[in-house]
């Protein structure tokens, strides 16, 4: 009776430890889109053009890209990391941002004036903006990123910062991952609030963005909150251009790379709604790939690619058939693809 | 006493003798195997290479010459103990001009095991792949089945451009064995052997003879996991897990591509459903009703 008993219940208990290691491996190989993938990952090199017009939160349009002056504020994010360009030009002349990460809460400073690093006199008026973080850049240099822990100190943490001021739109990129600013995680209905300001050897002065409404600089009676979580799932939400799409993509469905004249390429033609980086992979029908382009458009349009029908090696490839995947990504690093079968016929 | 002791010994001969002779015979098989795998190269046709003959399979891994109960176009030595028979049909990674189907007969005789199999895959209208598959497999000892499979191929295209061929017709067979054991199975697969070159157009194409290997392990009823190895390839593997008295559910990595499935019993027929998820191209799904 107890010999059965054990078969049944250890028979049971094995079953149960592979469901359970077959949910495991499912939780493990999903896709890392559905578990919270990138949004728009920002490469941090200075150079801000490839932000989108959708994440620049502040536009000082009455500054122009002149010296010494804002010109704007971006803000994105991915789900790693939240990303800051300030675009700006400076000659003799430093940069500040503060960065309040739980906007409307108790924790940071609306008095930096007693501060240690990079005081420049900044006094906080607007209710709910206390800036728990700041960063700091002299005359163009990469600069540093701080956590301010109280009134009169700040401390340095890592956090990727670059300047340059020789491209097309000029200025600095920071990026800071998110357990650095939310290190208790992030909570549901997350905002931020930023607020930038030039400085000179003594105090915030000449440009700021946003502007104050009221005060002058070094004081601040303004900032920009940005909204991360508006759906309250206590993730960063995903960023959306809705009208992104392939519009069209031709090509035909056979065609004979033999070197014989009829047929022996396939010309790739696609058709986007949006500027967007494009690659064209093929693959065999079981998946391996064998051939790979990229291209780019800088507007809405089309682009050609042609393929020899050859692998990797220069190879031409077997009879069969053979997958084409389009896969675009916008400025915004929202990606669509579409694919497209094709038989090759020597 | 002397007698007695002559009288088993007696008894026990043709026992040992056909022992040896099952040994024996497993090692020359093995050792005829070992030796075709250096002279065998791996498949160099494209064509036919993701053909489906069942929606159980490939939410596994596509895992199946040592496989003991599902009919596959792997693995011709699989002998069955009750009618079967599974039909489906899988559409390639949302593409909706290409799509494939399926049929499968297990048929059980006295001595012997027939499976024939019928898949196609069409790519709109313009190419067409079907195979036409028959199987017959026969236990050679109580744990060693030999099966030759006979394979005859049929490629339709359509006429767009001089010279192209609209229909061609080739053969080839398999043979294959599989050791059965209480715990695990091993199996091995020479595929497409005597194939000759085809030519579509204007290139002549050989379909290379292969030589796959697989196993198959069964620690628990109700649990079996395997690999399925093929010279120059991905290892396809996976495991199939009972985890409800009518319900299985699978998981597997076929050439790179991770897999899920589920197997619902249902009254008279089982539903199977796998899908294969791949990093980039996205889904393909198979979906099939069987027998048992």
């Amino acid at each position: 009776m107890d010999g059965k008993l054990y078969a049944v219940f250890g028979n049971r208990i094995m079953r149960l430890c592979f469901f359970s290691s077959f949910v495991f491996c499912l939780l493990f190989l999903m896709p890392q889109d559905a578990a919270g993938g990138p949004y728009h990952r920002i490469s941090v090199d200075g150079n801000l053009d490839e932000w989108a017009a959708g994440e620049k939160i502040v536009n000082d349009s009455g500054d122009g890209e002149v010296m010494n002056k804002i010109d704007g504020l971006y803000v994105t994010w991915d789900a790693d990391n939240l990303y800051m360009g300030i675009n700006y030009k400076v000659d003799g002349y430093g940069i500040l941002l503060y960065l309040d990460s739980d906007y409307g809460g108790l924790s940071g400073q609306s008095d930096l004036t007693q501060i240690d690093t990079w005081n420049k006199g900044a006094k906080f008026s607007v209710d709910g903006f206390k800036p728990d973080f700041m960063y700091g850049s002299w005359d163009g240099d990469d600069g540093n990123f701080y956590e301010i822990r109280s009134s009169v100190t700040a401390s340095w943490i890592s956090a990727p910062c670059a300047t340059d001021f020789s491209s097309d739109v000029p200025g600095t990129e920071i990026a800071v991952r998110w357990d650095t600013l939310l290190p208790s995680g992030f909570p549901p209905g997350t905002r931020i609030a930023v607020f930038a300001a030039l400085c000179d050897g003594l105090s915030l002065a000449i440009d700021a963005a946003p502007n104050n409404i009221l005060v002058s600089l070094p004081d601040v009676d303004t900032c920009t909150i940005v909204d991360c979580d508006s759906d309250n799932d206590g993730r960063p939400d995903r960023l959306s251009s809705s009208d992104f799409t392939i519009s069209s993509i031709r090509m035909p469905k056979l065609f004979s790379p033999n070197s014989d004249g009829l047929n022996d390429s396939l010309a790739i033609t696609v058709a986007i709604s949006q500027s967007a980086d494009v690659q064209i992979k093929a693959y065999s029908i079981e998946g391996k790939k064998v051939w790979q382009a990229t291209g780019r458009l800088s507007e809405a349009g089309e682009l050609t690619v042609t393929w020899a029908g050859r692998d990797f090696s220069g190879d031409f490839l077997k009879n069969g058939i053979y997958i084409v995947n389009i896969r675009a990504a916008n400025a915004s690093g929202e990606e669509v693809y579409e694919n497209k079968a094709v038989a090759i016929i020597k | 006493m002397k007698d007695k002791k002559q009288k088993i010994k007696a008894k026990q001969c043709p026992k040992k003798l056909e022992m040896r002779y099952s040994v024996f015979s497993a090692v020359c098989a093995l050792f005829l195997i070992f030796n075709l795998s250096f002279l065998i190269s791996a498949k160099a046709f494209a064509a036919f290479e993701m053909h489906p003959a069942s929606a159980r399979l490939p939410g596994r891994g596509g895992w199946s010459i040592a496989d003991d109960s599902l009919s596959s176009l792997d693995n011709s030595a699989l002998s069955f103990d009750q009618f079967n028979w599974e039909a489906g049909r899988v559409n390639f990674y949302g593409i909706s001009e290409l799509n494939g189907g399926f049929l499968s007969l297990q048929i059980p005789s006295e001595n012997n095991s027939i499976n024939f199999i019928y898949s196609t895959l069409k790519f709109s209208s313009v190419y067409r792949e079907s195979i036409y598959s028959f199987a017959l497999a026969r236990p050679m000892t109580k744990n060693l089945n030999a099966g030759l499979r006979l394979n005859a191929y049929q490629i339709d295209i359509t006429d767009f451009e001089d010279g192209i061929e609209p229909r061609t017709l080739y053969s080839d067979y398999d043979f294959a064995l599989l050791f059965k054991d209480k715990y695990f199975n091993f199996g091995v697969s020479l595929q497409s052997l005597s194939s000759k070159s085809v030519r579509l157009k204007r290139v002549e194409e050989s379909a290379d003879a292969a030589i796959s290997y697989g196993v198959m392990f069964k620690p628990v009823k109700g649990a079996v996991f395997g690999l399925d190895y093929e010279s120059g390839r991905p290892i396809n593997g996976g495991l199939e897990v009972e985890v409800a008295d009518a319900l299985k559910c699978a998981i597997g990595l076929r050439q790179n591509i991770f897999t899920l499935g589920f197997s619902l019993r249902l009254p008279r027929c089982r539903l199977n459903f796998s899908a294969l998820l791949h990093n980039d191209l996205g889904e393909t799904y198979f979906i099939s009703v069987s027998g048992i």
